[in-house]
Order: structure tokens, then sequence, then C-alpha cells
């Protein structure tokens, strides 16, 4: 017993953590769902089934979830390939705009529909002042959606698929290309049945992650029963809202869907990685044979400018909404006409004076601080625990982490709140239980990205020589270890950060009485009617845009422009 | 007869390095030319600019009688084979192999029988059905090597084939792929940093160095006659003297008395090869020297020889049957001599 724990102990406080806010929450909902006061049943279930609203909502979250993911595969999957094949920096660069706005999207993505293709919206206003006579999509509708979506969803696929465009090695295209093979006939017999594993793993991840999403489609279409477009997620909350005692249960098994949703997506992804690495001998190929020569040989020809301008269309598209909301954060009055009436800047000192906006920033910055520090604190140990004494807890910590990647954090908040109300009731609405909300939900981004700088600096190998060197195990943490990673600790650490920046789901959930930004801003969203006040919205969320993507291209030239696992490399999957 | 392929006056700038610097060569139908030189000399970028990788800045390239320098790679008569193989993952060996028979358009009997006779050619037919990932080093790059003669190229270009193998394999291979080479008779143009490799495989040697080729000829006269200080230097690991001009004459001790090459300014360097260091007896004349350490290589031994000249600690290496080396504790004292014409001078 004594040696058995032993094993484990680097680990054991993160596997704790992740154990009692993650897997028990998760496992007493799916038990939920079958088990009522009346032994097991499927009532619940076929009750769900059997209302109309639930399966209209079910249908509109699977087509637009569906949407996003065509979408996604359309424009990410040559992005990424693009994004593969840039020298170092801009590749950095890239990375550091799309990490920001995977992981801080939420609910600044929804402020930016509303100002750019609002009624008042920048597109809108110029498209009108031009004689176009422009009628956005309405802010609720399922189109706002799905291009609100994209801005986070596209991103995101990117990211994930990236790793996997290192596996097409150029020397491939070139050996194709002396064997007299046309571009096409290149990708369409190697390229593409290479990574079409990939790609159709990130698809249904896309897919997954769409219809998981709450924070966005509540800001826009709120949970009215007027609102044209139910949603799977906005029906969970609103049952959440109708009534605290009945309503959590039904909403749990209303998650129960989501879960089996996920869980199905998560396994066939699994599934299509290892398929796309049998041709591999079930490995992941070393990433520093793929891409040596293309850094130094950049392709001739005809491909430069059809890169380039790809890069300026998405650069645009991604910069639209901030510039929208630059302009407006400026503005006088801007009613009519391409640009405002007038500019400003006393919305940006009034904003910085007013009690509340300050107080949201100031609680979403020190609880992202807080969390990614106390994240930092238990991953970094158990992931060497696992690198060095005991492999096993690797296999524990893959499984803990596909968790929050593949679950919608509205559900696990959810779970959260459940679990909490049965063994400690007195902790609902805490902060420490969003604290520990957080770490158990941004604990695999750091994960992935130790695990991954560990392997890369052969972290074994380092550990062993310090110890033949006479270091004992805290001077090798310290001078040996925790050097070589710097670049894994601080994209790890960036992630988590942006994501509890931007996070809506888990804290609306757990405790809305703590005021985040994203609660704020929601707040702020959703008073119709009347000017709505927006600019002070617009100062927070550009701040902290800026913030963020400042830190995240200090980080990106950190790693060098090399993607971080994305967990899509589960190399033992 | 028309040469198989002509370079002219090439160049190739990457940034601030001159890959290529104003090249220019001729290979003849059906030799295999080795390029060979040190990493960074150029000799990659060359095989790419021939393959049409890579376009040159300057300078035209013809293969046969065609001008191919604005011919893309797809559109030029060439079989290639990577350094790592660049064997596609996703098809298996038999299916690599046809891979440019099927994106030319050749019909399914025809590809069928030539598949048929290349994996027989470089001994594969049992590994068909294998995917690369499943077949050892050496069956990848003679699939490779299949692969780049199933069109029937005019040209074949091979970039370091045999460097990510190990040194069994590596000579088996590299004696096999020279049999392919003349069985077929195609026109062969290798890349090596190994001058073994080199001198063992290649009708002609071109030593690179610097985007510029130093000297071209057959191994033996590369080997025996090196016509720059460079190709001196890289091929035969000699011995390297930087020594003083007298009176139009550079001598080492009692070891040699040559005359000094033209244009040397009061120095130059002699390059001697080891085993044309000739010992002798403390009696027997030539510069004294004594055995310092010395390196077993089975049939021969290298020795490394001390001797003052001028008041100079001079280092020399003499390699010498191990039988004979075994007669000489180290700290022994001996004589060398070399023969003026095994003195290569250049100036410095």
């Amino acid at each position: 017993m004594g040696r058995a724990l032993s094993g484990w102990l680097g680990a054991l406080l993160l596997l704790a953590v992740v154990g009692l806010f993650l897997v028990a929450p998760i496992a007493v909902m799916l038990m939920r769902s079958f088990i009522t006061a009346d032994g097991f049943t499927l009532d619940v279930w076929s009750g769900l089934l059997d209302s109309p609203q639930v399966r209209k909502a079910l249908l509109t979250s699977i087509a637009l979830g569906a949407t996003c993911a065509a979408a996604s595969t359309l424009i990410g999957t040559p992005l990424a390939w693009l994004t593969s094949r840039l020298a170092a920096r801009p590749r950095a660069a890239w990375l550091g705009i799309f990490n920001v706005a995977a992981h801080f999207g939420g609910i600044g993505l929804a402020f930016a529909y509303v100002i750019t293709f609002g009624v008042f919206g920048v597109v809108t206003l110029l498209l009108h002042g031009v004689g176009i006579d422009f009628q956005p999509p309405a802010r609720d509708s399922f189109a706002a959606l799905a291009i609100t979506y994209e801005y986070a969803n596209v991103p995101l696929f990117v990211l994930l698929l990236l790793p996997a465009m290192g596996i097409v090695r150029d020397e491939w295209s070139e050996a194709a290309q002396v064997a007299s093979a046309t571009r096409w006939q290149f990708w369409r017999r190697i390229g593409l049945p290479l990574l079409a594993p990939f790609i159709a793993g990130g698809a249904l991840l896309s897919f997954t992650w769409a219809i998981g999403i709450y924070g966005i489609a509540y800001a826009l279409a709120g949970t009215s029963p007027a609102a044209p477009t139910r949603l799977l997620t906005l029906q969970i909350g609103q049952t959440i809202a109708d009534d605290a005692v009945t309503g959590t249960a039904r909403a749990g098994a209303l998650s129960v869907l989501l879960i089996a949703l996920a869980l199905a997506a998560l396994a066939t992804y699994r599934l299509m990685v290892r398929r796309g690495l049998r041709w591999f001998g079930g490995h992941a190929p070393s990433e520093a044979s793929t891409t040596s020569a293309s850094a130094i040989r950049r392709p001739s020809g005809g491909g430069n400018w059809l890169r380039r301008g790809l890069f300026v269309a998405v650069g645009s598209l991604l910069g639209l909404p901030l510039a929208a909301i630059g302009l407006y954060s400026v503005a006088t009055r801007w009613a009519t006409g391409v640009l405002p009436e007038g500019y400003t800047l006393n919305t940006w000192l009034t904003t910085w004076a007013d009690d509340r906006a300050v107080q949201a920033v100031l609680t979403s910055l020190s609880l992202s601080t807080l969390t990614t520090l106390v994240v930092l604190v238990l991953v970094v140990p158990a992931v060497y625990w696992a690198r060095t004494v005991n492999p096993r807890v690797r296999a524990a910590l893959e499984i803990a982490a596909a968790i929050p990647f593949a679950l919608p954090f509205l559900v696990i908040g959810l779970a959260m709140l459940q679990f909490s109300g049965m063994v400690a009731p007195g902790l609902q609405g805490t902060y420490p239980l969003l604290l520990a909300g957080y770490v158990a939900i941004t604990f695999p981004f750091v994960y992935w990205a130790v695990d991954g700088a560990m392997a890369a600096a052969g972290v074994e190998r380092l550990s062993q020589a310090a110890e033949a060197c006479g270091a004992r195990r805290r001077q090798i943490i310290l001078r040996v270890v925790l050097p070589n990673i710097r670049a894994g600790l601080a994209s790890g650490a960036l992630l988590a950060f942006a994501t509890v920046m931007g996070e809506y789901a888990l804290v609306s959930v757990l405790a809305s009485s703590i005021q985040t930004i994203p609660v704020w801003s929601v707040h702020l969203l959703l008073q119709r009617g009347g000017d709505p006040g927006y600019a002070p919205l617009a100062v927070v969320t550009l701040s902290v845009f800026s913030l963020l993507l400042v830190l995240a291209l200090v980080v990106s030239r950190l790693t060098r422009g090399r993607a971080v696992r994305e967990a899509a490399f589960v190399e033992d999957a | 007869m028309s040469t198989a392929i002509s370079l002219d006056r090439v160049s190739r700038t990457f940034g601030q390095v001159r890959a290529l610097d104003d090249l220019s060569i001729d290979v003849q139908p059906g030799e295999l030319l080795c390029l060979l030189g040190p990493s960074g000399c150029g000799k990659t970028t060359l095989l790419r600019v021939v393959a049409g990788l890579e376009r040159p800045d300057h300078g035209t390239v013809r293969i046969g009688a065609v001008d191919v320098t604005g011919v893309p790679a797809r559109n030029r008569p060439i079989g290639m084979v990577f350094q790592s193989y660049a064997l596609f993952p996703n098809l298996t060996v038999a299916e690599n192999v046809r891979f440019p028979l099927d994106v030319r358009g050749v019909s399914r009997t025809e590809a069928d029988e030539r598949v048929a006779e290349l994996l027989d050619l470089v001994q594969l037919t049992s590994q068909a059905g294998r995917y690369p990932h499943q077949v050892s080093g050496g069956q990848a790059q003679r699939c490779a090597l299949a692969r780049a003669l199933a069109p029937r190229p005019e040209v074949l270009l091979l970039d370091e084939p045999l460097s990510a193998l190990d040194v069994i394999v590596r000579a088996a291979l590299r004696d096999e792929i020279r049999q392919v080479q003349q069985s077929v008779g195609t026109t062969t143009v290798y890349v090596t940093h190994d001058q073994s490799e080199a001198l063992a495989i290649a009708d002609r040697v071109a030593v690179m160095n610097h985007g510029r080729i130093e000297q071209v000829d057959r191994p033996e006269e590369v080997y025996r006659d090196p016509t720059s200080l460079f190709s001196a230097t890289f091929v035969g690991g000699r011995n390297r003297l930087d020594l003083p001009v007298h009176g139009g004459r550079v001598s080492l001790g009692a070891a040699f008395d040559v005359a000094a090459p033209a244009g040397a300014n009061g120095r130059a360097m002699a390059l001697i090869a080891p085993e044309d260091v000739v010992l002798g007896g403390p009696t027997d004349g030539g510069q004294p020297a004594i055995v310092s350490s010395r390196t077993f290589h089975g049939a021969t031994t290298r020795l490394a020889l001390l001797a003052e000249v001028d008041g100079r600690q001079i280092k020399l290496t003499a390699e010498v049957p191990s039988r004979v080396a075994t007669e000489l504790s180290n700290d022994a004292e001996v004589t060398v001599h070399v023969a003026p014409e095994h003195v290569r001078l250049f100036p410095v």
C-alpha cells in the first residue's frame, strides 16, 4: 500500500483536485440521469426526448455544430497548412493571435458581433453609407451565432490541426514533383489521405465545441422564450435559472445528452488519430525532421501571393471587429454614417473611474492569476513525476485532461453544482469553489504544454545526468528541469490565464455573484432598449484583448512559433 | 556525342550565402558523377537545380540537348532519391514504385510489368505489400531507388542516399547502387560528403567548396593528383605543412627539398599523403623524428611523428603496414623521407 501510494506521490494533489472537481461530479451526474428515487429508470431520458422543445433545441444545436464544423474545416485546413509552412517569426505571431482568439473568445466576440453587424454596427453603417440596404442577421439568429462562433472555432481548429501538418514532409511534395505529379495529384494521392483522419477528427471536435458553447449564445440570444434560436446549452441554462431546486436535476439530464455527444466525438477522434498514425507505426514522427528545410527554402513561384492573400483576408476578418470596437470606444455619437460623428477619450477615462468596471477587471485578473499559479504548482510536479517515476500517472492524467477538452464547461459547471450540493452545500457560490472549478478545467492546457516541453527537453535523461553529477531532486528540478521547460510553462500558463479571463459558463452556474469581466459584460449586453451604454464594454474588451495579445506574442516568441501540443497528438492514443 | 547534363555559369544565392557561385559542369551520358564536398558547399543545391526543385538566379541548365532552366521538376526527365528516402507513407513499397507511372498515365498492365521488373532489380519482391514504416532503412532506400528509376529517366539524382544507414548496410548498398546504375546505364549524379563513398562508386568525382567546383577528375586522379589546395586537403587525409620558401625551394629538414610553386610569396603549403611518408632506421638518412602515438586501423597503422626542423616542432602522420608499426615502440627514433613527386605544393 505504502509503495503503491509512493508511486503516485508527486501527482496526488493534482489527481485529488481533478477527481473531486471533475471526475466525481461528472460520474454522479451520469448516474443520476439513470437512477432516481425509484431506482434505475430510463424515464428521465424518454421524458426529455419526448419534449418538443428539447428535440428542437437538440436539432438546432446539431445544425449549428455541423455548420460551424464545415466552415471551420473549409477555412481552417488551408490556413493550418499555410501557417505550418510560415517562417518562424510570422508563425509565432499568428499562433499568438489564434491562441488569444480561441481561448479568450467568448463574451468579447458576442460584443464584437453587436458592434460590427448589429443594427448600428460598423459594417451595417458602412454599407448603408455607400447606399446598400444591408439587413444584418439579428443577433439572436442562427447566422449571427454561426458567424460569431467561427471567430473562436476556426482558430481552435487551426491550433488543433497544426501539429498534424508537421507529418506531411516537404520532401514528399518534392518527391512527387520529381515523379512528374502535379500539385493536385500530390494532394489527392499523398497529402490529403495522410491528413484526412486528422482533418476529420478536427471537424468532429469543432462540432462538439460549437454545440457546447454557452456564453456567446447566451450573450447574443439570451434565454427569452421568444428568441428564435433555441440551443441545448441555452435550454440547460434556462432550466437551472427557472427553478433552483428541481431545475438542476432536469438540466443534469439534458447535460448528459451533451456528454454523450462529446464522448462519442472524443472516442471517434482518438480512433481517427490512431488511424492517421498507422502509416507511421503508430507514433507521431518527430517534428525536427519535418520542418528543417522549409525554414531556409521558401517555395519558389506562384503560391506566394495566394498565401499572402489568404493571410491578409484572415487578418482583416479578425481585425475588423477589433477595429470596430476600438473606433466605438472613442466615438462621441455614432448612429449614422460610415464613421463616428466625433471623437473623444472620455469613455476611456470614465470607464476606468467606473467602480463596477474596475472591480470586474480586478476580479478577473486576480482570479485568472490565482488559477494559473495553482495549476502550475499542481501540474509541474505531477508531469515530472509521470515522466521520471511512474508512467502510469501519465495515463491517468491523459484521461483526466480529455474531460474538459471534450465536455462543455457549462456541463462541467452544472455537475460541480450538483455534486457540491450533495457533499458540501456551504461551498456553493463561493470563490474557493469557483477557483477549484477553474483549476479543474484549465489544467489540461498546462498539462499538455508542460508534458510536451518535458518530452522535447528530454527531461528523463537530463534528470539522470544531473543525478549522475550528484544533484539532489530539488536541485534537479530548480536548476535543470524548470529552465529547460520555460517556454512550455509560459504557453500553458497563457492559455489557462486567457481561458479564465473569457470564461462565462462556469462562473454563471457556480457563482454568478462573483462579477468577473464576462459576467459584467453579459449583464451590460442583455440590457436591451435605449442606449445600451456599450462604451465601457468596448474599453474593457479592447484592453483585455490587447493585454492577452501582447502576452501571447511574447510567449510564442519564446516558443519560437512551434505549436504547443493541443492534444492532437495523443501519442499513445 | 552531346553531354547528358550541362550547367553553364549557374548561380544561386540564399540570403547572404552563395550556394552556387558561377558554376559550370558537364556530365557525360551514362557516367556516374559524384559531387563531393563538406556540408554547406552547395552540392545539394546543385543537385536540386538539376532536379528543378531550385531555380538558379543566373545561368542555364540543359538535360540532353534541351534547355530546362525554366522547366518545373515534374516536366524534367529525371528520377531522384532523397536523403531520407521520402517514401510516401500511405503507399506500399509497390505503390511507391508505381506512383511515377500512375501520374504519367501509364497503362495498368505496362505499369504492373515495370513495377515487378524493378522490385526484382532491387530485390524487394517479397516486401512489395509492406508500408514504408514496416521495412528496414536499407530496403526503404532500395525502394526509393526503384521509384526513381521507374519512369526510365534520362538522369538519376541521388542526394546523400546512404547517410542515414549504418556502416555495414552502407557499403553493401553502395555497391548495389553502382551495379544497378551500370545495368540500366542511366546518367547519374550522386551527392555525398564521404570521400571513400565517392572514390569507390564514381566514374568522375567533382570536389566542391563554397559553391564552386575545385576539381573534376577520375577518382584515382582526384586522390593522387589534387589540383587545388582544397581538394588536396579534403581528399586523402593529407598532412598539411605550412613551410617557408628559401631561394625558390621548399624543404622539410632532410625529408624533402622541392622547387617552390609559381606564385608562392615567401610561404607555401605542402600536402603529403600519410602513405607517402616513408620511414627508415636512425642511420638511413632523411629527417630524424620520434614516434609519439599511434592509431591502429587493422592492416595499416597511422603513426604520429614529431620532428624538429629549424627549431620548430613539426607534426607528421605516416601510414605504415601494421606489422612494421609493431616493431616501433612509442618514442622510437626514426627517419622520415618523402619522394619529391609525392609533395603537393600550393601557394598560401
